[in-house]
């Protein structure tokens, strides 16, 4: 048997980077996609040149982002990994569901899709991952 | 599942911080595990047992399932 140690926990530090490293990929495709959004609503046509370059950029961020949550969710510990996924797999559900919901609404021409019911989808997502952590944690 | 990890622990005089940072895990993780919130995987609790030189059927009980 090993004595005490005062090992630090490389585990503890390496979730803190990859935390923050998808943080800083997350932050950088929501900034690149408001200022693509503002950008080409401002300038006059033609815009297929900075169209394309903005989606490019914002696409590279958004690819960033997602291999860093691949690798935060990959660095977990066996424990968060479940709860994360469990989370992730309830969000999904719930945003499929109102998705759908919104589209029958959409095409009954009740509600049309715009940015509140985008807000709403996000909303949604942040309410579904809350209630799968908590659901799984217990 | 039940287990001694708790005992085990503490006749080491360890908190859950060294356990955690002994098993490359979070503390969270296991606080969890000597609740009996969590019941850690094969790997897990191959490296628990090696840390504790025990075999794992002393630390883990399935309750006789």
């Amino acid at each position: 048997m090993r004595d005490a140690t005062d090992k630090p926990n490389e585990y503890e530090a390496r979730e803190r980077k990859n935390t923050l490293s998808w943080l800083f990929w997350v932050f950088a495709y929501a900034i690149s996609l408001v200022l693509s959004s503002v950008i080409l609503t401002q300038l006059p046509a033609p815009k297929l040149l900075l169209g394309i370059s903005a989606l490019l950029i914002t696409a590279g961020f958004g690819i960033a982002a997602f291999v860093a949550f691949t690798r935060l969710l990959k660095g977990l510990d066996e424990r968060l990994q479940k709860i994360w996924l469990e989370s992730l797999a309830i969000t999904f559900g719930v945003l499929w569901i109102a998705f759908g919901c919104l589209v029958i609404l959409h095409r009954a021409d009740i509600n049309h899709i715009d940015a509140p019911e985008m807000g709403l989808l996000s909303l949604l997502a942040g309410l579904g991952f809350t209630v799968g952590a908590i659901r799984t944690i217990r | 599942m039940k287990n001694r990890l708790k005992a085990l622990r503490a006749e080491q005089n360890w908190t859950q911080a060294e356990l955690a940072a002994e098993l490359q895990v979070s503390r969270q993780t296991v606080n969890a595990i000597e609740k009996g919130k969590f019941d850690p995987s094969l790997p897990l609790a191959f490296k628990i047992a090696r840390l504790f030189d025990l075999p794992i059927e002393t630390i883990f009980d399935d309750d006789g399932k």
